[in-house]
């Protein structure tokens, strides 16, 4: 029973039948997997491999009326570095030491170059080295290819006309939301809708993007732009008027509004002191906003106007009608009041009472009408209501209802003291609405909203309001430009161009008691007087001194609005209105 | 002089050979542009240069190759007085492994440090065993009816070989050498009785030593298991392989686009580059890579009916089962149809001491093909053997 050796042929037969049996298993295992079960396989391996990120939607723009840029969303770069990875290296032989890098990256982003080398040292994992490089600045600092340094992109707000239209503009927190102005009332215009894709990631802790994985499963849709009606150049040109103005009457700030009489658009709202949007820590919160929109204030003879056009409205007064205005005059609960310069009894009409801008006067021209209706005038021209603006923390200002005027403030309330109070956009209104043959329209600061595909959403002007009619706003205005003309504030007046206007010095109550020496100084007014185009009113408020030269910051502001668009000069004479008889 | 030349050459190379040389150097190719393909990302996490490992392998093709030429112009007689000490040494060098000039990695201690860097002496001891087995076997070609006669020196000398590579703790290895000592004894037409039982003493044999280790014994469990539920430890590489394998589809997301070489799949240069290979270049590639092995146990098949003696058809047909086995095991664990073994892709892993051994063994097998084509025309000679 000894064993037998085997065949060689079987043998190897034997064998390459098993490996022929084996190749047709692997081969119909290897179908199962990379074509049967592919799909599902893939889908659980999607699972792990993939991963998702956000394409960050870019914030719109915010633009002046013609275009110009007065905010934006840019890329920059910040430079960061684990300070434990900074050494010395070397490059073909040569040695870069921490401080030669140190001393490059200063010279790039033009900073010191301690301060820089101190964000290096230590054992800090993470340091910033650099803030806010723009491209060039990113390009030159990447280019220098140092092994330790990170960059990191961002999105970062700037405001390329620096503090223009600042009040206005708003600002963003660091964690880019909006706390205020227009990037807070459109931040809905502003903000766009993040998309998101999914990309195939290396494994292990490094998490590379892999190349060409990437796929956009969301589009970003990118932010609108806001377009506003403000012209950035007269806006700028406000503001320096506006700083100066309140520097020169040492007031405690100054606010200038220009509208266009016939649009209630504004073209430009400055305030002083004013904030710079890309630096608003800098700004006390008080002077972070815009005050023109937020804060009131009594504002005093500007009214007068309010109180005369209402007259002649309701016919209980003409241009000429004649008054006998003594110097003071008490009311029926004893309480007196008296105008600004003492005179015995003067022989006024209702232009001259203008001229003169009595207190006295335009009380007994306005006396023939109820309180009702006076009230029922002020609400009208927009007192004690917001304006269509809408301007995040907008004031409304004070209008007492008339049940609840007691004597003595339903007779100041005629020269704007007393039971009202209003914004510095409100008052420019009310000259907007005389200007514009009584038709008041309250006023417009955004035109449109842009969206990122083009459609175009207008901000639309705002209903207009029939104050009182085009002939007792005509004859106000006429009056008004008597007022300017025939001594009033000839300061006001601006070459070549009919002017007419009201000054205001309004006394300031604080705790119930008027103040001695601080003063709200104000002119408003409109040009050309016999075709308005625009509406312009300066403000300074606690004005240290009653000067009426403050009516030249009108004069220079509607000076060069009226170049600026090119408003034809006036050709005819002012109608020489009488003001006494 | 360079017809003459030309006309000896033809003369004297079989299509065997030829065809041999064909598909090793093929595979070669194939492995050196997967190694560069799936190293290029783990080389350079690691060294900062994408063709750290690529140039490595590079390095020992180069001087493979020539090598494999080099051997397969021997004469037969002069390998087989080689058997000896090439297997003395390489135990040796074995033994060496499990002083402290060895090293450990991934827990199988099987690597030996030396002046021109890290070997691994199991590899070519592979190669020295089979050609020791062949010597020996064919030295006692008309005793092996009898157990004791293969029992001495043959089984003693190759369980001395198996069992050093295991003391190692190199299981995979281990395995292959086994299958390559089975594969020894088959083509030495020993009984099939004793191929049975010494068949099943090495499955217990395996049994045993799986269980005694857990890292292996939870490879095995989370194979056997229905669905592998341990994500992230035991089943991290079969699963990846798998959605490698999954993601190339039939015709491969191009070379050079795989996903799971970026940090995903461990070992994707070397165990696992079959998943690349199917990843990259699809079920085509992954077919072909499968059919040019076929093709090699056809031709490694033919030069053994072919060899003139007893030494030259157990040296092939040891190398036969090792290197073939061996890519077939490789792959069954890639596509799932084995747990995770640990052992390389011949000629296409990345690591030079296997490509190196490898491509010895087949510079062995080359010199047998020319002595078979040699002997062709002595046919009664064969005949007469085959009694």
């Amino acid at each position: 029973m000894a064993a037998r050796l085997g065949r060689v042929s079987t043998r190897v037969v034997a064998s390459l039948i098993v490996l022929v049996i084996v190749f047709v298993a692997f081969t119909a295992k290897l179908i199962d997997v990379q074509v049967v079960q592919a799909a599902s396989l893939e889908s659980s391996a999607a699972q792990q491999l993939e991963a998702t990120a956000t394409i960050t939607a870019q914030r719109g723009r915010i633009l002046d009326r013609n275009g110009n840029v007065l905010a934006e969303t840019v890329l920059r770069y910040t430079v960061v570095v684990d300070q434990r990875n900074v050494s010395d290296y070397v490059v073909s032989d040569t040695t870069i030491t921490v401080a030669s890098v140190a001393k490059k990256l200063a010279d790039i982003a033009n900073t010191d170059e301690s301060t820089v080398l101190a964000s290096l040292t230590g054992t800090k994992s993470y340091s910033v080295v650099l803030e806010g490089l723009d491209v060039d600045a990113y390009e030159k600092v990447h280019a220098l290819d140092v092994p330790w340094l990170l960059f990191k992109a961002s999105s970062y707000r700037t405001y390329p006309s620096g503090a223009v239209g600042g009040n206005l503009l708003g600002y963003l927190g660091s964690d880019s939301a909006a706390l205020a102005g227009i990037e807070y009332a459109y931040d809905s215009c502003l903000t766009g809708t993040d998309g998101e894709e999914t990309y195939v990631r290396s494994g292990s802790t490094s998490n590379v993007r892999l190349p060409g994985t990437t796929h956009v499963t969301t589009q970003a849709v990118n932010g609108g732009d806001v377009t506003l009606t403000i012209d950035r150049d007269v806006q700028w040109y406000a503001q320096q008027v506006a700083a100066q103005a309140a520097k020169k009457v040492s007031a405690d700030w100054a606010s200038v509004v220009v509208m266009e009489a016939k649009t209630g658009d504004l073209v430009a709202v400055a305030d002083a002191p004013s904030v710079d949007p890309s630096n608003f820590l800098a700004s006390s919160s008080d002077d972070r906003g815009a005050r023109s929109f937020q804060d009131s204030f009594e504002p005093g003879s500007t009214f007068k106007s309010i109180t005369a056009s209402s007259a002649l409205n309701e016919g209980v007064t003409t241009t000429k009608s004649k008054y006998k205005v003594a110097g003071s005059r008490t009311t029926s609960i004893g309480t007196t009041f008296s105008d600004a310069f003492s005179h015995g009894t003067l022989r006024l009409t209702t232009t001259g009472i203008l001229r003169y801008s009595s207190n006295v006067g335009i009380t007994m021209v306005g006396d023939d009408m109820s309180e009702k209706t006076r009230y029922q005038y002020l609400k009208s021209y927009g007192i004690g209501e917001p304006t269509a603006v809408a301007f995040p923390g907008e004031t409304t200002g004070t209008l007492t209802n008339y049940k609840d005027w007691d004597a003595h403030s339903a007779l100041t309330e005629m020269f704007g003291q007393g039971p009202v109070a209003a914004s510095a956009v409100q008052v420019t209104g009310v000259y907007q609405a005389l200007a514009n043959g009584g038709s008041r329209i309250s006023p417009r600061l955004v035109a449109s909203c842009t969206g990122s595909d083009g459609t175009v959403a207008t901000n639309a002007q705002a209903t207009p309001v029939q104050v009182v009619s085009e002939d007792s706003a005509d004859k106000t205005i006429s009056m008004l430009e008597t007022a300017v003309t025939q001594g009033g504030a000839p300061i006001a007046a601006v070459s070549g161009y009919r002017v007419a206007g009201k000054t205001g010095t309004a006394q300031i109550a604080e705790n119930g008691k008027y103040l001695s020496n601080k003063y709200t100084l104000s002119f408003v007014g409109t040009a050309p007087a016999e075709d308005p185009q625009y509406v312009v009113g300066v403000f300074a408020y606690k004005a240290g001194e009653q000067t009426f030269t403050f009516a030249s910051s009108f004069a220079s502001v509607m000076s060069y609005v009226l170049k600026k668009f090119d408003v034809t000069p006036s050709t005819t004479k002012a109608a020489k209105l009488p003001i006494t008889w | 002089m360079m017809r003459l030349r030309v006309h000896r050459i033809t003369e004297a190379y079989s299509s065997n050979y030829v065809l041999l040389l064909a598909v090793v150097l093929l595979l070669v190719v194939i492995g050196l542009v997967m190694v560069l393909s799936s190293s290029a990302i783990d080389s350079y996490t690691s060294s900062d240069s994408f063709f750290t490992v690529f140039f490595k392998q590079g390095w020992f093709a180069l001087v493979g190759v020539p090598a494999m030429l080099a051997i397969g112009h021997l004469k037969v007689k002069t390998i087989r007085r080689l058997a000896w000490p090439f297997f003395g040494l390489m135990l040796f060098a074995q033994a060496l492994v499990l002083t402290p000039l060895g090293i450990a990695v991934n827990g199988n201690r099987n690597w030996l440090r030396t002046p021109v860097g890290s070997v691994q002496p199991s590899e070519l001891l592979k190669v020295a065993m089979i050609l020791w087995l062949a010597a020996v076997l064919a030295n006692k070609s008309r005793r092996l009816t009898s157990f004791g006669q293969i029992c001495v020196p043959a089984l003693v000398g190759a369980f001395a070989a198996i069992g050093l590579v295991l003391l190692g703790r190199d299981l995979g290895t281990a395995m292959i050498m086994a299958a390559a000592l089975f594969g020894c004894l088959f083509f030495a037409r020993i009984p099939m009785r004793y191929l049975l039982l010494l068949a099943s003493v090495a499955g217990a044999a395996v049994l045993v030593l799986a269980l005694a280790s857990p890292n292996r014994l939870a490879r095995i469990v989370q194979f056997v298991g229905p669905q592998c539920s341990d994500y992230l430890s035991s089943c991290w590489q079969s699963i990846h392989g798998t959605w490698a394998l999954a993601n190339g589809g039939i015709f491969g997301v191009g070379l050079g686009n795989s996903v799971a070489k970026w940090s995903w799949l461990p070992a994707a240069e070397n165990d696992f580059i079959y998943a690349i290979i199917g990843e990259e270049l699809g079920l085509l590639g992954a077919v072909t890579v499968l059919l040019l092995f076929v093709v090699l146990a056809f031709v490694l098949g033919r030069i053994i009916v072919a060899a003139p003696d007893v030494f030259g058809r157990v040296l092939v047909g040891g190398v036969f089962i090792w290197i073939v086995g061996q890519a077939f095991v490789n792959i069954a664990v890639v596509i799932g149809l084995l747990p995770v073994l640990g052992v390389p892709l011949p000629f296409v892993s990345s690591g030079g001491s296997a490509l190196l051994s490898a491509l010895v063994a087949m510079g062995f097998v080359l010199a047998i093909a020319k002595s078979g084509n040699a002997a062709g025309q002595q046919q009664a000679e064969i005949a007469k053997e085959r009694v």
